[in-house]
């Protein structure tokens, strides 16, 4: 590992964590997040979907993996992770469908927070693949994981505003 | 199946779903689908609505 990927690396996780200790300091009473029984129910189903949609597709992966295919090469590690966020996606897409994403107690703005993530990651991406290239040694560069975090936060927020929307049809 | 029942109790009581949902320490998407017939509610989320709407559990949630 080249010397500024190690300085790059160090300055994430020290600025990762600061951001964690303010945001600690700030919340000072960590308010535990309440959902009601219909939700936990609900976000139960969705953990077992989730479950079994990243079982099947690291199963596949191992398949392939064995059979020495070029395309699980080409993924590598980031295609791994990348199977992660779908599993993670798959889930909170469920529970917002579902209504079982936000808590009772939660702050209505969660949205907009999410959405100023997933554009930041959409920016971090381009920045890097601008650096790294979009395929690092004939494999998938890393910044595929930020375009990749960027795309599920969209979803997430996209698939609360239909609902919203598909519930003020419904109540009109 | 929907329970008329229970919206028409609610609305005896002029409350609204969020309001109910408040009073029973649940969303109200819960109360909207106790309402539609899409959620079957435990006993406990029952007997808290009882209480709220001033009914019994067989006013609100006995099929005839």
């Amino acid at each position: 590992m080249s010397k500024y990927k190690l300085a790059g690396l160090i300055v994430g996780l020290g600025a990762g964590l600061i951001i964690l200790f303010v945001s600690k300091i700030l919340k000072k009473e960590s308010v535990e997040k309440k959902y009601d029984e219909r939700q936990m129910a609900i976000r139960g189903e969705c953990y077992k979907i989730s479950y079994w949609v990243l079982s099947a597709m690291v199963i596949v992966y191992a398949i392939l993996l064995g059979f020495d295919a070029e395309f699980i090469h080409f993924l590598g590690f980031v295609g791994l992770g990348l199977l992660f966020l779908i599993s993670i996606g798959v889930f909170a897409v469920l529970c917002v469908w579902n209504n079982a994403y936000e808590a009772i107690n939660e702050n209505k703005q969660w949205p907009l927070t999410l959405g100023i993530i997933g554009l930041s990651n959409f920016i971090i991406a381009f920045a890097n693949f601008s650096t790294t290239g979009f395929i690092v040694n004939g494999q998938l560069s890393f910044p595929w994981l930020n375009l990749g975090c960027a795309i599920l936060i969209f979803a997430v927020v996209l698939t609360k505003k239909l609902k919203d929307n598909a519930e003020e049809k419904e109540e009109e | 199946m929907k329970n008329l029942k229970l919206k028409a109790a609610r609305a005896g009581k002029d409350l609204s779903q969020q309001a109910l949902a408040d009073a029973v320490g649940v969303s109200r998407q819960t109360i909207n689908a106790i309402e539609k017939g899409d959620y079957n509610p435990t006993i406990k989320l029952c007997l808290a609505i009882c209480k709220v709407l001033d009914k019994t559990l067989d006013e609100l949630f006995w099929e005839d």
